[in-house]
């Protein structure tokens, strides 16, 4: 398989703080890859990095084999990099379907069609097209984040922590759509997580720890280590 | 009593016209821009210069302008944009750019207020001025209103324009572009929203409501220099009153800012004259509209239809 994003030795953070040192990840074609980690670890800052929110002070990017390090975030949407954050990840006072068409801002022709395609993936968002996207239920938000993510058909979607904040029941639903969206729009997938059936979910992970890549290996290699299960799963 | 509720009807959509330009221009930039009211002020003088050159095209019907005005205000739309975007490029833009706060935003542009006032001051003067000195006389409408053509023709203009604007932001990809900036600035350039564009829009619309509605005033009132920073107090209380960013909140602030300063400051006048007093309430216009916005600080900090800030 073809590697579609290569980040090599990036450090980054805020202000005169560093938060990752030297983070090397790379992520194929097709492919689903988690990052897990503890609070504060950098996971978030990381796809912040991927996705032209945080310019890093050193290392470099490769995204479907151009260097992207210093393009904006709207310069990386419009290359084929879709991010969904963990909070703040809709647009409140837009409706839901306002939401989805301001996912597809770059995508100049009738966005019915991919309106209808993402609703195929999320049902409960077709219902819900005028509501206004504040006042949605939690489950509802992280769908409607998801779905305008996916509204620019990304080729490498980056997905922060989906399922946090949700029920148990919805968190097995997302991390179903989260698979189905890969089989389905062939998108490959880095998906940060903190929860076991998310890594699951992946064919490889990186842990990070205190900024660091600490472990980095196929998903059942790190179900496995004891470190990992123990330190970040609660054994 | 109706007679008072319609002239607070009208400058409050004079009011409603420079504070939607205004929520707008403070919810997408970022700061408080105390140069609004002067904008204001160019639309109305620049009109003025157009009104003065353009060759005598007669009046309409009733009115106390004809052709040469829809003319002039469309030019001075131009001219009030173009100098917005100019102060943008040379000021705004390169603070933007430095990272400043929005304390510091607002402080330039308390800087660039200075500039066009005293622009204003050097090419026309501090007097008083008028777009036409002929007398109007008040039509007689049902339900007892008394209305002067020339307000029927502001209340009207106030009204499409604002219509104009909600569809605008409703209905076109710049304008829902706006509004998600508007609501998450990080994750609209995420989207693949450019936000120098969005800022550019801002200043356009913002640039197109100032100059009307600064040339309504002058129809309605009279011109000065000084009558832009004296807009920004009703300007600036609609805003706070409707929340920052929301356009009906800025409608509802600017109707009930006019209507309250006119109604209230009428009655008292009303009552006084009544009781044989001198005095010319008018003046305390300003009053009401700090009276309203500290009662709505205190129950309502972020504004009837605001947002919580972080």
């Amino acid at each position: 398989m073809s590697t579609i994003l290569t980040v090599e030795r990036i450090t980054a953070g805020y202000g005169a703080q560093d938060v990752l040192f030297d983070v090397s990840v790379c992520i194929s074609y097709g492919e689903i890859v988690a990052i897990i980690g503890p609070n504060g670890a950098g996971k978030s800052t990381l796809l912040k990095v991927i996705a032209g929110i945080v310019r890093p002070r050193s290392g470099s990017i490769l995204f479907k084999g151009i260097a992207v390090l210093g393009m904006s975030a709207q310069q990386l949407t419009a290359r084929g990099l879709g991010w969904v954050p963990q909070e703040d990840n809709i647009f409140p006072s837009l409706t839901v379907r306002e939401n989805l068409e301001v996912g597809s801002y770059l995508f100049r022709q009738d966005p019915r069609r991919r309106i209808d395609e993402v609703c195929d993936i999320f049902p409960q968002l077709r219902d819900r097209m005028k509501q206004s996207a504040g006042s949605l239920s939690g489950g509802q938000r992280q769908m409607l984040a998801v779905a305008r993510g996916l509204m620019m058909h990304p080729d490498l979607l980056l997905l922060d922590e989906p399922t946090a904040g949700l029920a148990p029941n919805l968190v097995q639903m997302m991390l179903e759509k989260v698979n189905e969206i890969a089989l389905r729009m062939g998108n490959s997938v880095l998906l940060v997580t903190q929860t076991l059936d998310a890594l699951r979910l992946s064919s490889r992970g990186y842990l990070l720890s205190a900024g660091g890549i600490k472990y980095e290996d196929t998903t059942d290699a790190l179900l496995s280590n004891r470190e990992v299960r123990d330190l970040y799963f609660g054994g | 009593m109706i007679d008072l509720l319609i002239s607070g009807i009208i400058y409050g959509s004079i009011i409603t016209l420079g504070a939607i330009g205004l929520t707008l221009m403070s919810d997408i930039l970022n700061f408080f821009n105390f140069a609004y009211g002067d904008f204001f002020t160019l639309g109305a003088f620049s009109t003025l210069a157009f009104v003065s050159f353009l060759p005598d095209m007669g009046v309409f019907p009733g009115l106390s302008f004809g052709w040469s005005m829809v003319i002039a205000i469309s030019l001075s739309i131009l001219v009030t944009i173009a100098i917005m975007l100019l102060f943008d490029f040379v000021f705004f833009k390169r603070l933007r750019e430095l990272g400043v706060t929005s304390l510091f935003m607002s402080l330039a542009s308390l800087g660039v207020s200075f500039i066009i006032r005293a622009v204003i001051n050097i090419v026309w003067g501090p007097k008083v001025r008028y777009y036409s000195t002929a007398i109007q006389i008040s039509r007689t409408l049902p339900f007892g209103i008394h209305m002067k053509p020339d307000e029927m023709v502001i209340l009207v203009g106030a009204l499409i324009l604002v219509f104009a604007v909600f569809y605008y932001l409703k209905r076109t990809r710049m304008g829902r572009a706006m509004r998600a900036v508007s609501d998450n600035k990080i994750l609209a350039q995420a989207s693949g929203i450019d936000n120098r564009r969005v800022i550019m829009w801002t200043w356009i619309i913002s640039g197109v409501l100032a100059a009307v509605a600064g040339t309504f005033f002058g129809i309605e009132v009279q011109l000065s220099p000084t009558m832009g920073w004296n807009f920004l107090i009703p300007l600036f209380v609609a805003v706070i009153m409707g929340g920052v960013g929301s356009f009906w909140g800025a409608l509802l602030g600017g109707m009930t800012i006019g209507i309250a300063e006119e109604l209230i400051t009428g009655m008292i006048q009303n009552t006084f004259n009544l009781m044989q007093l001198q005095a010319n309430i008018s003046v305390y216009k300003p009053a009401i509209a700090f009276v309203f916005v500290v009662i709505i600080l205190l129950l309502k900090p972020y504004g009837i239809f605001g947002k919580r800030r972080g």
